[in-house]
C-alpha cells in the first residue's frame, strides 16, 4: 500500500511537472538563469556544478547595453563570476544556430579547502528556449576536462 | 487591338482591386489565411465570421459624463474590435510605412532578421536571438502552443476584443479572445505599480495602471514575466520591458493602438509602435486555443530532438 501511494504521488508529480513546463520557459536573455551539470576530471570522477547567471540592461552603458553577472556553485562556497564574456554568433541569420561563445573565470575552493581558480571556456547551443545547453572546458587549478551544463527550465 | 486593350484593362482593374483589398503586411482579416507554421495550433469552435463591412463613420461615442467610450454603444447591437494578425512589429514602428505585403513575410522565405530592420535598436544579443527566429521561421513561437501573448502582442493577435468600461469601480477590463481568452484589469484609480518586494512574481500581462488624457486613454504596465515574444517574428523582450499604451477611438469605427516599447534589457532605446483596430458590429465569438494542441509533441530543437520526452529515445 506503502509503495503504490509512493508510485501515485510520483506518477503525479510528474504529470504536474509535464503540465507546469511550459510556463517555466523564459524567452529573454539566454543565459539568464540556473544551469546545472557536471564536469569530468577523469574516466572516474565527476564534479556537479551550478551556475547562476542574470542580466541587467540599461541604456547606453556599454555596447552590450547591459551587465552580465554570475555566480558559481550558488550557496555557501559561492563565487562570483570574473571575466564573464558572452559572445553571439556573427553572421547574420545564415549563421544564426551557431554556438554562443562564452567564458568567466572564478577563485573558489577545492574539496579539500585549498584556493583554486577555475577558468572556463565553453559553448552555448540550442538557444530556442528548451534544451539549452553549455559545454566546453572546465579548468580547476592545474585540473582540466570536459563540462555540460543545462537550463534548469523549459522540458 | 481594341479587343486586346479591353482585356489588358480588365487584368490591370483586376490586380488593383485585388491589391487595395489584400491587408498590410503582416495582416490578418479575420477568417482568411491561416496563421504560418509555427503559429498557434488548435482550437476549434473559433471559427470567427467572415469580416462584415465596417459602418459608416460615426463620431466617437461617449459614456453619460462625457468620457470616450471604448466599448459597445448599444444595448441592442453587439460590436467588438476586430483585432489584426501583426507578425512583425517593425512594420509598424511609427514614423514608418508598412512594408510591401510579403517582403519579409514567413511565407517567403526572406525573413533578414536584426540587419533588415536598422530603425530597431537591438542590442547585440537581442539582435543574435532575433536572427536565430528569423532562421527556424519562428518555430519556438510561445504563443504557436498557445501561451498568452504579452505586452503590444495582446493587440496584434486577431480574434475579438471587448473594452468593459466600469468608471464607478475605476476599473478598465479588455477581454481578448484571441489571447487565448485572456483579460487585463487596468486600474484607473491612480494607484501606482506595486513595488517589487510586493510583487507575487512577474506575469504574463503585466501591471497595469491607467489614466485618461483627453480623449486618450494612457495606460501604464510592468512586471511582465519572460515567457512571450513581442511577436510573431520574435522580437524578443525582457521582465524589464515597460509599455506605455494610448488609446484614442476618433470614430466609433476605429481604435487606434499606440505603444512605447521601452525594455533596456532588450533595446538601446525605447520604440514605438501604432495601428488601427476596426470596429465589427457583431457578435463575439468563441475561441478555443488550447484544444487538442499537439504542437510542442511535433517540435524539435537545433539537433533533430523531440522537445518532449517521448518515451521512444528520439
Amino acid at each position: 500500500m506503502h509503495m503504490r501511494r509512493k508510485h501515485l504521488f510520483l506518477v503525479s508529480l510528474l504529470v504536474c511537472v509535464a503540465i507546469a513546463v511550459p510556463a517555466f520557459a523564459q524567452f529573454g536573455h539566454p543565459l539568464k538563469g540556473s544551469w546545472s551539470g557536471e564536469w569530468r576530471q577523469n574516466a572516474e570522477i565527476e564534479h556537479r556544478i551550478l551556475l547562476d547567471f542574470n542580466w541587467e540592461g540599461k541604456y547606453g552603458i556599454n555596447p552590450e547595453g547591459g551587465t552580465l553577472t554570475g555566480t558559481l556553485n550558488p550557496g555557501p562556497n559561492a563565487a562570483a563570476m570574473k571575466n564573464l564574456r558572452l559572445t553571439p554568433p556573427s553572421g547574420g541569420v545564415a549563421n544564426a544556430d551557431a554556438p554562443w561563445e562564452l567564458h568567466f573565470e572564478a577563485d573558489t575552493r577545492d574539496a579539500d579547502g585549498n584556493a583554486v581558480k577555475v577558468v572556463v571556456d565553453g559553448f552555448l547551443e540550442n538557444i530556442g528556449a528548451y534544451k539549452r545547453f553549455i559545454t566546453g572546458t572546465w579548468q580547476e587549478g592545474n585540473k582540466r576536462g570536459p563540462f555540460r551544463v543545462v537550463a534548469n527550465y523549459g522540458l | 487591338v481594341n479587343r486586346f486593350l479591353i482585356v489588358v484593362a480588365a487584368m490591370v482593374a483586376t490586380t488593383v482591386v485585388s491589391l487595395s483589398q489584400a491587408p498590410a503586411q503582416g495582416g490578418r482579416g479575420r477568417g482568411t489565411t491561416p496563421p504560418p507554421a509555427g503559429a498557434r495550433q488548435g482550437g476549434r469552435s473559433g471559427a470567427p465570421q467572415a469580416a462584415q463591412a465596417a459602418p459608416a463613420a460615426e463620431p466617437t461615442p461617449r459614456l453619460p459624463d462625457g468620457t470616450v467610450n471604448l466599448g459597445r454603444t448599444s444595448v441592442d447591437v453587439d460590436g467588438h474590435w476586430s483585432l489584426q494578425y501583426i507578425q512583425n512589429m517593425a512594420d509598424r514602428v511609427v514614423g514608418r510605412a508598412a512594408a510591401p505585403r510579403g517582403a519579409r513575410g514567413a511565407a517567403t522565405g526572406l525573413r533578414g532578421g536584426a540587419a533588415s530592420e536598422p530603425w530597431i535598436p537591438f542590442l547585440p544579443w537581442s539582435a543574435a536571438v532575433y536572427n536565430y527566429h528569423s532562421k527556424n521561421e519562428s518555430k519556438y513561437d510561445p504563443e504557436g502552443y498557445c501561451l498568452p501573448p504579452g505586452g503590444p502582442r495582446l493587440f496584434a493577435t486577431p480574434y475579438p476584443m471587448v473594452v468593459l468600461q466600469q468608471p464607478e469601480l475605476k476599473r478598465i477590463y479588455m477581454n481578448f479572445e484571441g489571447g487565448a481568452h485572456v483579460w487585463r484589469e487596468i486600474f484607473m484609480d491612480g494607484r501606482p505599480h506595486p513595488a517589487k518586494d510586493k510583487l507575487q512574481g512577474a506575469t504574463w500581462l503585466g501591471h497595469s495602471v491607467g489614466r485618461w488624457e483627453g480623449d486618450t486613454l494612457v495606460v501604464d504596465i510592468s512586471n511582465f514575466n519572460e515567457g512571450t515574444w513581442l511577436d510573431y517574428f520574435g522580437h524578443p523582450h525582457t521582465d524589464q520591458l515597460h509599455v506605455v499604451e494610448r488609446f484614442t477611438r476618433p470614430t466609433k469605427a476605429s481604435l487606434v493602438y499606440e505603444a512605447l516599447i521601452d525594455d533596456p534589457g532588450a533595446y538601446s532605446a525605447p520604440w514605438s509602435i501604432t495601428w488601427t483596430t476596426p470596429w465589427n458590429d457583431g457578435a463575439i465569438d468563441e475561441y478555443i486555443c488550447q484544444e487538442n494542441n499537439q504542437y510542442l509533441n511535433t517540435l524539435k530543437d537545433d539537433f533533430g530532438r523531440f522537445i518532449i520526452d517521448r518515451g521512444d529515445g528520439k
